[in-house]
């Protein structure tokens, strides 16, 4: 269960990151502070799960952390860049 | 594709009559008893059957719409009909089609593929199969009756709604599909459980075929997704049939909660469905280069990838409904990170090419027909990304380009690959190169005839759903072509169809075989029972990794090479490594779940027009069934069963080594989902009408105590719940059976309290669903987590009558591990439901 956990980690960060945005734009309004915060919190998290697993045999969950980080560095530029 | 030597579990010769025992428990029934057959492969090639002639249906129905708009101003058809035509094109062609044959080919392909002799639960798959051919073919008839549903595949109220779209066809399209959905839910379980528990010893997560990769992510997206669109069918027919206004904007509904329910469900949707498909490409490619795919880690990471960004695209259908300028660039950013895994399996399919040879086979020829249409139909994907650019053509001919290059390239062309590629696995014949090669030349053809086109069409601004069009506008000739490809398409798939017909010549136990010289399992020998013994996998392709595989496993040289019970028997492993664990019992045919099937079928069909009473009786008697069927199963624990290699394995297990538990576990998932499926749809609608949510604490909203004292109840449920456990575990004294029966007695009393009591606590201040969104709201809460309590009512009144009946015990109490666990979770679903009906309006005044 650990290793599946460790798996997944990085694209449920994604996810949590993704909600987060939404949620706070959605329903409290987003300021480019928050996003920031949220995008840096999340990126921290996603290289810690990199950094655990890039010695792990297989590279497969190292792989997704990266493919998770880009993915919340992409989608949320416009927010930092345009928070209003 | 090095030989390497290793002791094999059993030694030859196998003892005399062994073969012909495991024949015997495995034996399908014959003439009008095969109805009740649910061997895996019998089931699958039912199911792909099924899923074909809906294919041919829904794509009749397009030609007769191509007809209409070959030429300018005509009238074959009327407004009416065409209507009904685009709405069940869309709906076949997306329910009863996509998603039903993937599935179907997983219940075909997976239990070969992971070297198992069939899934875990193949009663599931036979109640799935026959609920959704029954209410397909309902479904499917009630165009030639004129109720038809009529208002688009994505059914937008107020459009939809019963002041706009007053007869039943809207009906017919929300409970079928509803229906259907249960019945691909029922699936996806089957697969998840079948994929994690049963692979061979030795296949480790990273050893696992792609396609079964792909399997997994797919079922597991349908148990995110597929919820969001049944709670959507379910608050659209209650405003429907009750008038509960969650959809009218006077009384503070909104329109736009449904478009977000429903491509919540449906932009992961599009990914359901070309995952799968990607896998299968990812198994083809390989053996037609003749060498390993390149980057299967990668692809891995994609798939995975994909099925969680998937779910962060769904507001790119919604670019032109007013939404914020933020969400616009949050979501079309989203869209475009979509395409970075999608790219990475491209790129790893052109690499496996590019470093073997690749044989010019059919499936090749598909794969290459793929790989262009899937690359056009993205790279327009990543122009519908762009919102100033979908703002212009949303809603135009060019989206229906878009979709269709997608949906044929991403999805038809690998299956008609895959067919080409994995008949000889199952069929006495192979099918014919050169109808093959006709079937995929007129299709290419016929699909950038007929799609490219549209293009055009769309960007000179031709609407979708038009059903005519006057001359002179620069749609003429674009419709025209588009014509002319559907029919050579039809030509083609015409063509794979006599093929079929003349060649395709189904058998479990004689087929061709590997005529590919493929790796994986799925071509190793087969019986009626699947392989003849289960093979120890240590490599992603041992057919290749050890050439003698093949015959070692049909001398019976590997585990389970008979059957210890006399009955159906299959290999259940550990979730990870894939290490031996316990020997399932696997159930054989069943009346029960054919008729489960077909009366469930009946409930939700005779309830769509509006015959409650016999609809009753037809739920009561599928519940029966139910019932019936599972009594039948939870066994007990029996003799430990030599597998070979010296292994005894219980032929039981209990608590989360369970397949049964893993089940379980799933099915609380997709609760859970439509659950916040629910809270979301409610925190949504509060933030659009604030006005209609109390103002005070005194204002329709139940005084706390009421919450209160229904947490109070509910918790006493879940404590019941631990005592019934505990009594279970001490209780081979008849008293401790007694206080077993009492404490679920007290939980099931305690849940259905608590239920009852939140619905009188909304109805004594005076609150009716009709009356507001927010109401309506309120008392959808109480239905969902009433329809839960129910069905664990039912549980808990079975569990007890299986202690009661002798059939539970400390040992033989997987029946009760389930229905614990169901129990928990609606304690805890009740609980945060109480917070957000009673807490969170209070907390915001």
């Amino acid at each position: 269960m650990r290793t599946w956990l460790l798996f997944l980690a990085a694209p449920l960060v994604w996810f949590a990151h993704f909600s987060a945005l939404y949620g706070i734009a959605a329903f409290a309004g987003l300021t480019s502070t928050v996003a920031w915060t949220l995008t840096g919190l999340a990126c921290l998290a996603v290289a810690s799960v990199w950094f655990v697993a890039r010695r792990s045999p297989g590279d497969m969950t190292a792989w997704l952390a990266l493919l998770s980080l880009a993915g919340i560095l992409f989608q949320s530029l416009p927010l930092m860049l345009m928070p209003s | 594709m090095t030989e390497k030597r290793s002791p094999l579990p059993n030694r030859l010769p196998r003892p005399k009559g062994e073969l012909a025992l495991l024949e015997k428990a495995w034996k399908v029934p014959e003439g009008w008893r095969l109805l009740t057959a649910v061997n895996n492969t019998y089931i699958g090639v039912f199911y792909i059957g099924a899923a074909l002639l809906f294919f041919i249906l829904a794509g009749v129905l397009a030609l007769v719409m191509r007809l209409q708009l070959a030429v300018p101003g005509n009238e074959i058809v009327g407004q009416g009909t065409y209507n009904q035509l685009f709405t069940m094109h869309g709906t076949v062609m997306m329910f009863l089609f996509a998603v039903p044959v993937v599935e179907a080919i997983g219940v075909m392909l997976l239990p070969q593929m992971l070297g198992a002799r069939d899934l875990p639960f193949p009663r599931l798959s036979a109640f799935a199969f026959w609920a959704y051919l029954v209410g397909g073919l309902f479904f499917f008839s009630s165009l030639f009756m004129g109720l038809a549903p009529d208002g688009g595949w994505f059914m937008y109220p107020p459009l939809t709604s019963s002041r706009y779209s007053p007869g039943d066809n809207s009906d017919f399209w929300l409970l079928g599909i509803g229906f259907i959905e249960i019945s691909a839910i029922a699936g996806a379980i089957e697969i998840i459980v079948g994929i994690m528990r049963t692979r061979a010893p030795g296949m480790t997560l990273d050893k696992m075929p792609i396609f079964a990769w792909a399997m997994l992510v797919f079922a597991g997206m349908i148990v995110f997704a597929f919820p969001a669109v049944i709670l959507a069918t379910m608050l659209l027919e209650l405003e429907r049939s009750f008038q509960w206004p969650f959809f009218i904007a006077d009384k503070g509904g909104d329109p736009l909660l449904w478009q977000h329910l429903f491509w919540f469900f449906g932009h992961p949707e599009v990914y359901i469905i070309f995952l799968p498909a990607a896998g299968m490409v990812s198994m083809i490619v390989p053996t037609m280069t003749g060498v390993p795919l390149v980057g299967y880690r990668l692809i891995v990471v994609a798939l995975v990838a994909t099925g969680f960004f998937s779910f962060g695209l769904w507001v790119h259908h919604m670019f032109t409904t007013g939404i914020p300028g933020l969400s616009l660039a949050f979501f079309s950013a989203a869209s475009m990170v979509v395409t970075i895994p999608s790219a990475m399996q491209v790129f790893s399919w052109i690499a496996t090419m590019a470093s073997g040879r690749l044989r010019l086979t059919v499936p090749s020829l598909f794969v290459l027909g793929f790989l262009a249409v899937f690359v056009i139909g993205g790279l327009t994907g990543v122009m519908v990304a762009m919102v100033p650019f979908d703002w212009q053509v949303h809603d135009t001919y060019f989206i229906v380009a878009h979709l269709h290059y997608v949906l044929y390239g991403g999805m038809v062309f690998p299956l008609f690959a895959a067919l080409y590629y994995w008949a000889p696995a199952f069929s006495k014949r192979r099918l014919s190169e050169t109808l093959g090669r006709w079937s995929f030349a007129l299709q290419f053809i016929g699909v950038n005839l007929a799609y490219f086109p549209m293009h055009f069409a769309g960007l000179a601004g031709m609407p979708r759903r038009v059903y005519t069009y006057p001359a002179g506008l620069g749609w003429d000739l674009p419709n025209l072509l588009s014509t002319v490809g559907a029919f050579i398409i039809a030509l083609g798939v015409l063509l794979c169809l006599v093929d079929l017909a003349r060649n395709f010549r189904f058998s479990a136990s004689d087929a061709v075989g590997d005529v590919w010289k493929a790796g994986t399992l799925e071509w190793l020998p087969n019986g009626i029972y699947g392989p003849r013994s289960i093979p120890i996998v240590e490599d992603r392709e041992p057919l290749w990794y050890r050439p003698t595989l093949a015959d070692e496993v049909e001398e019976g040289r590997y585990f389970l090479p008979g059957t210890k019970t006399g009955g159906r028997e299959t290999l259940v492993t550990t979730p990870f490594d894939a290490a031996p664990d316990y020997v399932l019992l696997v159930p054989g045919p069943s009346w029960r779940s054919f008729w489960a099937a077909i009366f469930m079928a009946a409930f939700f069909l005779l309830l769509t027009v509006k015959l409650v009473v016999p609809a009753m009786a037809c739920g009561v008697l599928s519940l029966g069934f139910v019932v019936a069927w599972l009594w039948q199963t939870d066994p007990g624990p029996g003799p430990k069963l030599a597998i070979g290699a010296g292994i005894r394995l219980p032929s039981y297990r209990t608590g989360s080594s369970s397949h049964s538990w893993w089940a379980m576990i799933v099915l609380v998932l997709v609760a859970a989902s439509l659950f916040v499926a629910l809270a979301f749809s409610y925190f949504y609608i509060w933030s659009v009408s604030p006005q209609v949510w109390p103002q005070a604490a005194s204002d329709r909203l139940p005084d706390l105590s009421w919450a209160a004292t229904t947490a109070v109840i509910l918790v006493a449920g879940s404590i019941a719940l631990l005592f019934a456990d505990w009594a279970l575990k001490r209780g081979g004294t008849g008293a401790g059976r007694w206080a077993l029966r009492a404490t679920l007695l007290l939980a099931v009393a305690a849940l259905g309290t608590a239920c009852f009591l939140e619905f009188c606590a909304q109805w004594q201040v005076g609150l009716r669903p009709a009356d507001s969104s927010y109401a309506a709201l309120v008392y959808t809460f109480t239905v969902v987590q009433g329809q839960l309590v129910a069905a664990f009512i039912l549980m808990g009144l079975y569990t007890i009558a299986r202690s009661m009946t002798g059939k539970l015990n400390a040992a033989r109490r997987v029946t009760f591990d389930n229905t614990k666990c169901l129990g928990h979770y609606a304690v805890a679903q009740g609980l945060v439901g109480l917070f957000i009906v009673h807490v969170s309006p209070r907390l915001a005044l």
